[in-house]
């Protein structure tokens, strides 16, 4: 793949990978990816944004070659030191140790673990800008999005943002800009499905950015991921303050109970759960993790003002349904969300433990204290669920 | 009482306010957070933190 001129003197240098089925082990890429790095050739300096990831390093080297010999660029901006965007860096530092990588205080300890070398860097701060002649790139410290160690970069002069992950998308065609994709209703929901998958946990970062960056002229939208966003490139800013500002528009204050049943019984427990949890002002929300799919569960559990899990004990350990349920929360921020377990069980019901220690290792505080019942649950037990959600409803709206 | 950040995340922590969702009340010092206390933003260790000079 070549490399295409964006603007003059600014190049897209990258990598695509149509081929990519499963992006960092857990996101599916069915439109592939593609890894977006950009030189910008100043009349005094030279600049690189973005490396792509290893196996890719050779087509990275191979396009800088066609604009300029490798040992002749000045600066590597490492925004984000994830190794889709630094795989690359080890082998460009060995071929031109000579160049001075520029990146966040936090990207340098991380970068140090990456390459295990030393390397010529400078940390920028939050506004810094360093000059390239005629170009001039500007820093933007945009921790949490999605890394710690994130800034974005601005193009002053050309106005083109290169915000990294921020605004990507897992897309890959042969098209390079949003105004020229053959289908630009998949580059669409590749676009909004980065968000969730990615995005999404960092809400009120994304909201802090969005704000920020309001006043920034804009000409072009040049992410790590996906089409360059040529046209409309406040279009996508603005999608993202909508889906990031989604809990200021929830107005009921619910409860999401996630369950599964083998036989019944939890389900019984969470219908009576839910019937406290109505007593205690609250507004219940019945989700069985077998039946409801997982994206709508996700959703629910966002929206909700704490949950309440109801599991089973399948030898000795967490059934799939759940498990499943509580490793989808990494595209979610639940810490300190008020939350608790229940279950019964017919041997041993270790499930009920073990789905607490994971939410106190999330740094969610369980309570009330977890409740479990041996096959079916008496009156008594039921009772004593009903008493559950109603505390629970009492300890959400404290909270 | 002497402040320490985060060299991941840039979070401070402050001894006055302390970490209370810890269960770190104020006036707790850095050296008293237990070993696997961890920066409350990013889930950075202990060592990762260092004396803020003011």
């Amino acid at each position: 793949m070549a490399p295409v001129t964006l603007v003059p003197d600014v190049y897209w240098v990258g990598a695509k990978d149509p081929g990519l089925t499963v992006f960092d082990i857990v996101i599916p890429t069915k439109y592939g990816t593609t890894y977006n790095s950009y030189l910008v050739r100043g009349t005094d300096r030279t600049a690189l944004i973005d490396c792509v990831k290893r196996p890719f390093a050779e087509e990275l080297f191979r396009n800088i070659s066609e604009i300029l010999p490798l040992t002749k660029i000045d600066y590597v901006v490492i925004n984000h030191s994830e190794p889709d965007h630094s795989g690359a860096l080890a082998e460009l530092l060995s071929r031109h140790p000579g160049v001075t990588v520029l990146l966040s205080r936090s990207a340098k300890t991380f970068v140090d673990n990456l390459v295990n070398a030393g390397f010529r860097y400078r940390i920028v701060n939050d506004n810094e800008e360093v000059a390239l002649g005629g170009k001039t790139l500007r820093f933007i410290n945009a921790p949490f999005l999605h890394w710690p160690d994130t800034i974005l970069t601005y193009l002053v002069e050309d106005e083109i943002l290169f915000p990294c992950d921020f605004l990507g998308a897992h897309y890959s065609s042969p098209e390079f800009f949003n105004d020229e994709l053959a289908e630009p209703e998949k580059a669409r929901k590749a676009f909004e499905f980065y968000y969730g998958a990615i995005m999404r946990p960092y809400k009120e970062h994304v909201l802090k950015a969005c704000e920020r960056l309001k006043e920034l002229p804009l000409s072009m939208i040049a992410p790590s991921h996906g089409p360059i966003l040529r046209k409309d490139p406040r279009s996508y800013l603005s999608r993202y303050e909508e889906r990031a500002s989604v809990l200021s528009r929830i107005k009921d204050k619910k409860v999401a109970i996630v369950y599964a049943s083998a036989y019944g019984n939890t389900a019984a427990m969470a219908e009576k759960v839910a019937e406290g949890v109505r007593a205690g002002g609250l507004i219940p929300v019945l989700l069985n993790s077998v039946e409801v799919p997982m994206d709508k569960i996700i959703d629910e559990l966002e929206e909700s003002a704490g949950f309440l899990i109801g599991t089973p004990t399948l030898n000795s350990n967490i059934p799939y349904p759940i498990l499943q349920m509580i490793a989808s929360l990494v595209v979610l921020n639940v810490k300190g969300k008020p939350a608790s377990v229940f279950g019964s069980y017919g041997w041993s019901g270790e499930a009920i433990k073990t789905v607490q220690d994971i939410l106190t290792s999330m740094r969610i505080k369980v309570t009330p204290e977890p409740i479990r019942v041996r096959m079916t649950p008496s009156e008594a037990d039921l009772k004593s669920c009903v008493d559950f959600g109603k505390q629970f409803a009492e300890i959400v709206q404290g909270a | 009482m002497q402040k320490w950040r985060c060299i991941i995340c840039n979070y401070i922590y402050d001894p006055a306010v302390g970490d209370p969702d810890s269960g770190m009340g104020p006036g707790t010092p850095f050296e008293s957070l237990p070993d696997d206390w961890v920066c409350p933003l990013c889930g950075a260790g202990k060592d990762e933190f260092e004396r803020v000079e003011e």
